[in-house]
């Protein structure tokens, strides 16, 4: 019963990664017959380079930033919506709807959207007696715009998985909760989100796997500019390997990261495991 | 308790119309894969001992498939010539054209590492230096003799194997909106003094005098590579030879980021300079809003689609004294190679043949409004003919990252520029990277 | 006084939060209907009826081979995940033991190796059987790194189910595999309706494998053929507009007819 898995894991999975770990010890181009072996080189050379510290801490920002807001943005439109209103579920659609449009194409949409002569942001700003900013030009609001977009866009994703998990606690605790007269906080804290801990995990754990490879919305909007200062560690990689021809180094760098998302997630899953235990 | 078979029904019939679509694209998929996967090719070995007469029509259908990273008018122009080599050919030969775009650079590379060329694919200006190692020498192709001297050195490698066929020549300096410099009164700039002028004039009358597509990371580098020319090489303390001889002293490169910091600083450029792209700048030039742009040829073709009186021109690159003259740019823009280990090198090398025929050529270097690289076959170049025929005899160069530069480079001007441009690196920082990739990628290649 | 807040608050705050999460899809919308020499600003839509973005972007003939490709993409790799995934998740759920916990971590750990890391020795791989630019080459490889968050689904949910069944199959002379496709498998609808529309809508709006490994204009998936209308020196945004709703439409058309076994899903097999 493990073959089938095991087989394609084997292939396709575990073979280049060995592939990858290899490459990383050279110094080769990409794309040439010929390369040659340079050792530790390139990992010398990783905890050195500036480029790569930004990307990093871009990722950081991208991954667990936009787990944070995800998971909590995601949860609040939960209990909003868990409640009975007229064009609820109008609601939810519309929340869950951006998350079926691929991150490739969000990307382009922002992107006219934040153009600096037709753009729709701009089209506000002058509306408004604003000048037009050059909204990506500045790095540090463009990594905030990267952020912003894609929360923005997989929160209906964390509220769907939330949704069910309210749907999932029996009404009876909170009925006697509230026979017990335990007030809103208290019943959140000591009944609701002890029993969403799975959807909670469920919904940490695949969001930060996602958000640390974010790379199709960054290609889209910014394509790592400008400069080289919004990359993501995944777009670096693509960057490094296609553009800079510098196959070697960034196989290393796409072994570090996954060394990084391995031990980031086992961290993170061993507190939260501890925390459901303790409930 | 599961009511509803309806969801069952419709995934059913998702899975029976995928299956049914399946049998339809498969077979072009199993085609595809024949003659698109290598082997480890005792062909190649075969290939050297072919007559060098022209090809005989294959036996049975091929299919070659032909990768290009070319786009709008020049895009068309090859579907067009690939459809009439086509029909001329009946079932015998067909050439599928895979333009690729913007991922071409991405999906070559991939191929090229795994030794998995498509047949044909374009080598826009690396034809020696990246592709080099991949190509058939077409020294015995019936076109050979007719390549224009200046074109011919740059396809041809070390060991005198010509590795491609070239179609036009990219002949290009600076381009200008003619009719804005005319309105203001303003004549065409020979030294960096009078484009500075003449930048300022522009500026206090309103308008844009530089207009960069910064999100572009080539056309920076294409703005640098032209900077670097003319203030490295084509002056009067050229650096050509400590270029060659691979001691260049990169401090002074510290010229060029101080040239680009000086644009920036007295407002020169597009507002939008960090995130425009091409069209966005060819908008503006529609408008005769910019007056400068350090791009090829192309922007005007692509300016007069979108407003069919706009009157741009060609100029040659600014010089910083009176003592050099002002020059072009000269280098390989459209060509084609065969992969040397292409399954059906006769069928690849009839279709070369076709595109090296003088109505082909033109058609393809018109698209640019740059001449043809073969003699017996000129570009109808509009306009601008008059401004090649005036540029006749200027002084020419080759690009700065395909002569001076080790293989590789041209990505790193681009984003070292880019980072210069929005204040993510120092000029130090531009330096030592250059410095560095300039170090690693020479001695790679 | 709280029943009118809550009888008007409420629609109201979630009307607004509906137009926020509409705004990308009504600026697509909108500009898909204009024409390409129509420049007023975005946020209006146009006062005409215009097919011609529409047209365009159909007019070789390649978005619709694109959905072909991409729907058969689609359509087999889930079968797939929801065949493996559900086997592989069977003794994992079932059977407590060591050998069971570092399969588990094994599972983890593919899910957590970043794509773009493996992309080009994967390409090799590929070449080497032959599977570049064919169908069977890109399921594999979409099935290999999607199986994990299905089997990890699953397993949560068989989990739940009880044993007893098994066991009376068992003594019933069942073996294994008969036992798991006849009484496991029909149970675990819920949770491979769950799967069928997360990891159909992951593989249909996929970019990265398509780029690599389907560079044939006629192999393209949807999203590929979409970036195609991006290229350096002319941006088709009208025309990709029109491709990006027509590629959006049938995904919303299906998630809203199977809505409701998509939660019951994700509640029994994600959040339990």
């Amino acid at each position: 019963m493990y073959v089938p898995a095991a087989v394609l894991f084997g292939i396709f999975v575990f073979y280049p990664l060995l592939s990858g770990v290899r490459i990383s010890f050279t110094d080769w181009n990409g794309y040439s017959q010929h390369f040659s072996y340079v050792g530790f080189d390139n990992y010398r050379r990783l905890f050195a380079d500036a480029n790569i510290r930004t990307a990093f801490i871009n990722t950081l920002i991208y991954g667990i930033g936009s787990t944070i807001i995800q998971n909590v943005w995601g949860l609040l439109y939960a209990l909003l919506l868990n409640r009975k209103f007229a064009g609820r579920t109008f609601t939810r659609a519309a929340v869950y709807l951006p998350v079926m449009i691929s991150g490739l194409i969000m990307g382009y949409i922002w992107y006219f959207m934040l153009q600096y002569s037709a753009g729709a942001i701009n089209d506000v700003m002058t509306l408004l007696g604003l000048p037009r900013v050059d909204w990506l030009a500045d790095n540090h609001r463009a990594v905030g715009f990267i952020l912003f977009i894609t929360s923005l866009q997989y929160v209906g994703q964390a509220m769907i998985i939330y949704l069910a998990g309210l749907q999932s606690i029996p009404q009876a605790y909170y009925e006697a909760a509230q026979i017990d007269g335990v007030r809103v906080w208290s019943k959140f804290r000591h009944i609701t989100l002890p029993l969403l801990s799975p959807a909670i995990i469920t919904n940490v754990t695949l969001k930060l796997i996602g958000g640390l490879q974010l790379f199709d919305l960054v290609m889209a909007l910014t394509a790592g500019g400008p400069g080289l200062s919004t990359h993501s560690l995944s777009t670096m990689i693509n960057y490094l390997y296609f553009v800079s021809q510098n196959a070697g180094y960034s196989a290393t760098l796409g072994i570090a990261l996954f060394v990084f998302i391995m031990a980031l997630t086992i961290m993170v899953n061993r507190v939260l495991y501890r925390k459901e235990v303790e409930h | 308790m599961f009511k509803g078979l309806r969801p069952a029904t419709l995934m059913l019939l998702f899975i029976a119309l995928a299956l049914v679509v399946a049998a339809c694209g498969s077979n072009n998929g199993a085609d595809n894969a024949a003659s698109g996967s290598p082997a480890v090719s005792p062909s190649a070995a075969a290939t050297a001992a072919q007559p060098s007469s022209p090809s005989p029509a294959p036996s049975e259908p091929v299919t070659l498939e032909y990768a290009t990273n070319a786009s709008g008018g020049t895009l068309n122009a090859i579907k067009a010539i690939a459809a009439s080599f086509n029909a001329a050919n009946g079932q015998n030969i067909t050439v599928e054209v895979a333009d690729l775009g913007k991922d071409f650079n991405t999906q070559m590379t991939a191929r090229m590492a795994n030794n998995d060329l498509p047949d044909l694919f374009s080598t826009g200006g690396w034809a020696v230096r990246r592709f080099g190692e991949y190509e058939l020498p077409l020294n015995d192709r019936p076109w050979a003799a007719q390549l224009k001297n200046e074109i011919k050195s740059v396809v041809t490698d070390t060991a005198g194997n010509i590795v491609a066929l070239p179609m036009d020549i990219d002949i290009s300096g600076m381009v200008y909106n003619n009719a804005l410099l005319q309105q203001l009164g303003i004549a065409v700039p020979e030294t960096w003094e009078q484009f500075l002028a003449a930048c300022e004039a522009i500026k206090k009358a309103g308008k844009t005098p530089v207009g960069i597509a910064g999100k572009d990371s080539g056309d920076v580098a294409g703005l640098i590579g032209r900077v670097a020319l003319s203030l490295l090489i084509q002056s009067a303390n050229s650096e050509k030879e400590a270029f060659k001889a691979g001691s260049f002293d990169w401090n002074k490169y510290a010229a060029v980021t101080d040239f680009v910091a000086n644009l920036k600083s007295k407002g020169y450029l597009n507002a939008d300079y960090l995130t425009a792209d091409k069209p966005a700048v060819y908008a503006e030039f529609a408008k005769d809003n910019v007056a400068f742009a350090f791009q090829s040829n192309q922007t005007i073709a692509e300016v007069k689609k979108l407003n069919p009186n706009s009157d741009m021109s060609m100029m040659r690159i600014p010089v910083s004294d009176t003592t050099t003259q002002p020059f072009l740019i000269s280098g390989e823009r459209d060509s084609i190679g065969i992969w040397k280990d292409t399954k059906h090198p006769e069928a690849a090398r009839a279709f070369v043949d076709y595109m090296a025929r003088s109505e082909n050529v033109k058609a393809i270097a018109e698209t640019y409004s740059i001449p043809t690289a073969l003699n017996g076959s000129e570009a109808d170049l509009g306009d601008l003919q008059a401004a090649f025929n005036k540029f006749q005899d200027a002084s020419v160069s080759n690009h700065f990252d395909r002569e001076y530069l080790p293989n590789g480079m041209y990505s790193v001007i681009g984003t070292t520029s880019q980072g210069f441009l929005s204040d993510t690196m120092d000029a130090a920082a531009v330096i030592k990277t250059m410095s560095d990739e300039f170090a690693r990628l020479t001695k790679n290649g | 006084m709280r029943r009118r807040m809550r009888q008007f608050g409420l629609p109201v705050l979630g009307l607004a939060i509906a137009c926020l999460h509409l705004i990308p899809l009504y600026i697509v919308v909108s500009v898909s209907f204009k024409r390409m020499t129509d420049l007023s600003s975005r946020w209006h839509f146009p006062n005409y009826f215009y097919f011609g973005q529409f047209h365009d972007a159909l007019a070789d003939g390649r978005l619709f081979k694109a959905f072909g490709n991409t729907l058969t993409i689609m359509a087999v790799t889930a079968v797939l995940l929801v065949l493996i995934g559900s086997l592989s998740a069977y003794p994992l759920a079932r059977i407590r033991s060591r050998f069971n916990r570092i399969w588990m971590s094994v599972v983890l750990g593919v899910m957590m190796v970043p794509t773009l890391s493996v992309i080009v020795p994967l390409y090799g791989t590929l070449q080497q059987f032959g599977a570049i630019n064919t169908f069977w080459g890109i399921i594999a490889v979409l099935t290999a790194f999607n199986l994990p968050l299905c089997i990890f689904l699953y397993a949560n949910f068989i989990r739940s189910i009880p044993r007893e069944l098994d066991e009376a199959a068992k003594v019933d002379g069942c073996g294994h595999y008969r036992l798991f496709y006849t009484i496991v498998l029909p149970q675990l609808k819920p949770v491979t309706a769950a799967v069928l529309i997360l990891k159909g809508l992951k593989v249909w709006n996929d970019y990265e494998f398509p780029l690599y490994f389907l560079q044939k204009p006629d192999n393209m998936t949807i999203t590929l053929a979409i970036s195609r209308f991006f290229s350096d020196t002319s941006s088709n945004f009208g025309a990709a507009s029109a491709a990006a709703v027509l590629a959006v439409v049938p995904v919303i058309a299906a998630f809203l007819a199977l809505q409701k076994y998509f939660v019951a899903g994700l509640t029994d097999g994600a959040v339990k």
